[in-house]
């Protein structure tokens, strides 16, 4: 039993040298996430400053008006406003989501069914719209939106209509532009996951008497699915929070939770609720998440594994 | 009548099948017309090299690709037109292609809920069919696992429930033992053959292991770029190769150049190497006087010690040891060489030491005549 305190004396040490081995990773992580976070948390729980910045007085006044206003009588009463503009933040980035996945998803099955030696090239043009900056993409929308814009030009050049339409400022602008922003976000995962899957099975359901829709639904789909989920969440939670599309396509008139946050710092100088925004934001996706992802989970075991 | 007769017997019957990719005039040509007959309820074997068009032509037959020209008769019907999943038809894939997400179960049920006969059957027929075809191979206990959690022979076996799970009137089989280890590949082989024969669904084989053909198949035919080389039983494939690729190809042999100097019994005799008399194999067309290019098994040579009477007189150059074996390299006095294989023996007194001299002995109709 001479073996036994050694033994434990390896395992510390070898325990402290992993402990090292991640502590980049640590310290990172505390740089950029948590402490960030918690300045927040910090700014969320205090009085704002009419000047900007907040005064280091303690506070839940922010957390109180997100969904009540105080009246003269400094009396709350319930304010729906702020929940209409998280509503349609939702509606907007759900429905941003599904015509991505829309447009996303055959793009991937193409992307995938290329020769290998083409698809490097093709991957490299969808990522080409990335190398400029996105709010001069967004601004080259508004040329060919607006009412002088290049759309409305050619279409009362060829006499289609006489009066401009209004395309520019609408809901309609704010998803195109959304959309346009995130499509490469779902056609990514979705071509990562099918670049993986043997071509062969496609040979195999077919040889299985399945036609080419069933073949899409029974095979294609559950192997995409990872990357499916995943294209869904890389667009549907910044499209939550999108400031740049609804601030330009939207001309601040459709707000939505992006642009509400941006606000509360700059024009309403209001930190501290600009703060317990983006705090209430970013909790309900990590809700929705780990719910997701314990129901994933759940399902796996339940399945069988693997 | 006849012919009525024999397309009805017929599984499969390739007609004037050939294949170019790209440009039909200038392509490269995978298949260079293709003449086949496969019966009803055979293992056939397509055997040749990579590159032979074995594969193309499996897959032609499967429906994964067309060809340029001719005919695919599936008993009597033309289906080189056809899609895939509306042929009668299933593969086993040479890396087997189960679904990864389904389990064992689902991915048998797969096939026959897209069959035309699905509609016809219920849940229960076809639980009890999906069930029936596990047993079979022996995989009822892994029914709800999935693949990834099966072993390399496993999941063979699954491929294989998987594609007779439909009643295939055919069943393709893409080189389906080549991932397996050896062991496991010599039990496969039993296996398959005890299948087809409980099925009696025709099996088309295709594989570059000449053991495998010659072991399992009911006939081969072997493929060398792109044209059929010989069809026939095993033992026509291997006792009387048609030509030097098959010869070559099928074991091991020894090319012997010889002119006929008569022929006697139905038995062909030749001048062999040093003007040795050699009784080739029965063969029609053989004039004497002629020329030609025969081939001799090893293991159809003999060496006897010493200068016995009748013996070519040779020189032991090398012995290797191959285990059930004994395999010389010999020279004889005009300076061709010569393999010799003879079974291994414990008494090393009857061994060859290289260097020595010994006598060479022919069996009665060893040697075949090649056609080119």
């Amino acid at each position: 039993m001479h073996a036994l305190p050694i033994a434990n004396a390896l395992e510390r040490r070898r325990a402290f040298q992993s402990f090292l081995g991640v502590s980049p990773a640590l310290i990172a992580i505390g740089l950029f996430l948590i402490v960030p976070i918690l300045i927040v948390i910090g700014y969320s729980l205090m009085e704002a400053n009419p000047y900007g910045g907040v005064n280091k007085v303690f506070s839940s006044d922010a957390y109180i008006s997100l969904l009540f206003q105080r009246q003269l009588d400094d009396s709350l009463a319930f304010a729906d406003s702020y929940l209409i503009i998280a509503l349609r933040s939702i509606g907007i980035a759900g429905l941003t989501t599904v015509i991505t996945l829309l447009i996303g998803f055959p793009v991937a099955v193409w992307l995938a069914m290329q020769p290998a030696n083409r698809r490097g090239l093709l991957i490299f043009l969808i990522t080409v719209p990335f190398w400029a900056n996105l709010l001069i993409r967004t601004y080259a929308w508004i040329l060919l939106l607006r009412n002088t814009g290049v759309i409305n030009n050619s279409l009362m050049g060829l006499g289609v209509i006489d009066q401009p339409l209004q395309l520019l400022y609408t809901d309609g602008a704010v998803l195109l532009g959304l959309v346009y922003t995130y499509a490469p976000f779902v056609v990514l995962p979705i071509y990562a996951t099918l670049e993986k899957m043997d071509i062969r099975l496609l040979e195999a359901a077919q040889d299985l008497y399945a036609g080419r829709l069933r073949t899409l639904r029974k095979v294609v789909l559950p192997i995409a699915k990872p990357g499916i989920i995943a294209g869904a969440i890389l667009t549907f939670v910044p499209c939550l929070g999108a400031m740049i599309a609804p601030e330009l396509l939207g001309g601040g008139t459709r707000m939505m939770l992006g642009n509400l946050i941006f606000r509360q710092f700059s024009d309403a100088r209001n930190w501290p609720f600009g703060a317990a925004l983006s705090l209430v934001l970013m909790a309900a996706v990590m809700l929705v998440l780990t719910f997701y992802a314990l129901r994933a989970e759940r399902q796996r075991i339940a399945k069988g594994g693997a | 009548m006849n012919a009525l007769h024999s397309l009805q017997t017929l599984a499969v019957s390739i007609r004037s099948v050939r294949k170019v990719y790209g440009d039909p005039h200038a392509g490269p040509v995978a298949l260079k017309s293709i003449d086949l007959d496969i019966r009803d309820n055979e293992f056939f074997t397509l055997l040749g090299p990579s590159g032979c068009g074995k594969t193309t032509l499996l897959r032609m037959i499967a429906g994964f690709e067309f060809p340029t020209e001719g005919e695919i008769l599936l008993y009597g019907e033309n289906i080189a037109a056809r899609p895939p999943f509306q042929r009668p038809v299933n593969t086993v894939f040479q890396h087997y292609a189960l679904f990864p997400h389904m389990t064992i179960a689902e991915n048998l049920a797969f096939g026959l809920e897209s069959h035309p006969m699905g509609k016809v059957l219920n849940k229960t027929q076809m639980a009890d069919r999906v069930r029936e075809m596990l047993a079979l191979v022996q995989m009822e206990r892994f029914a709800n696992r999935k693949p990834a959690q099966l072993s390399g022979g496993q999941q063979q076996r699954v491929a294989l429930a998987r594609a007779l799970a439909p009643h295939p009137k055919v069943l393709l089989l893409d080189e389906p033992l080549s991932a397996l280890d050896l062991k496991l590949r010599q039990a496969m082989r039993e296996e398959l053959k005890t299948i087809q024969a409980r099925t009696g669904i025709t099996f088309i084989f295709v594989t570059h292991d000449q053991e495998e053909a010659l072991t399992m198949s009911d006939r081969i035919a072997v493929l060398s770029e792109g044209e059929v080389q010989q069809v026939g039983r095993p033992e026509d494939i291997y006792e009387r190769p048609r030509n030097r690729f098959v010869a070559d190809f099928i074991g091991e042999t020894n090319f012997i150049e010889g002119t006929v100097t008569h022929v006697e019994d139905g038995l062909a005799w030749f001048a062999g190497p040093a003007g040795h008399p050699l009784p080739a194999q029965p063969c029609s067309d053989v004039r004497v006087g002629a020329n030609v290019a025969l081939s001799v098994r090893p293991e159809r040579l003999h060496l006897v010690p010493g200068n016995a009477d009748g013996a070519l007189p040779c020189r032991i150059e090398a012995q290797i040891y191959l285990g059930t074996d004994l395999q010389y390299q010999v020279s004889l006095n005009d300076g061709s060489r010569l393999t010799v294989r003879t079974p291994n023996c414990v008494d090393q007194s009857k061994r060859f030491a290289p260097g020595s001299q010994a006598g060479l002995l022919f069996d009665q109709g060893s040697a075949s005549v090649l056609h080119d």
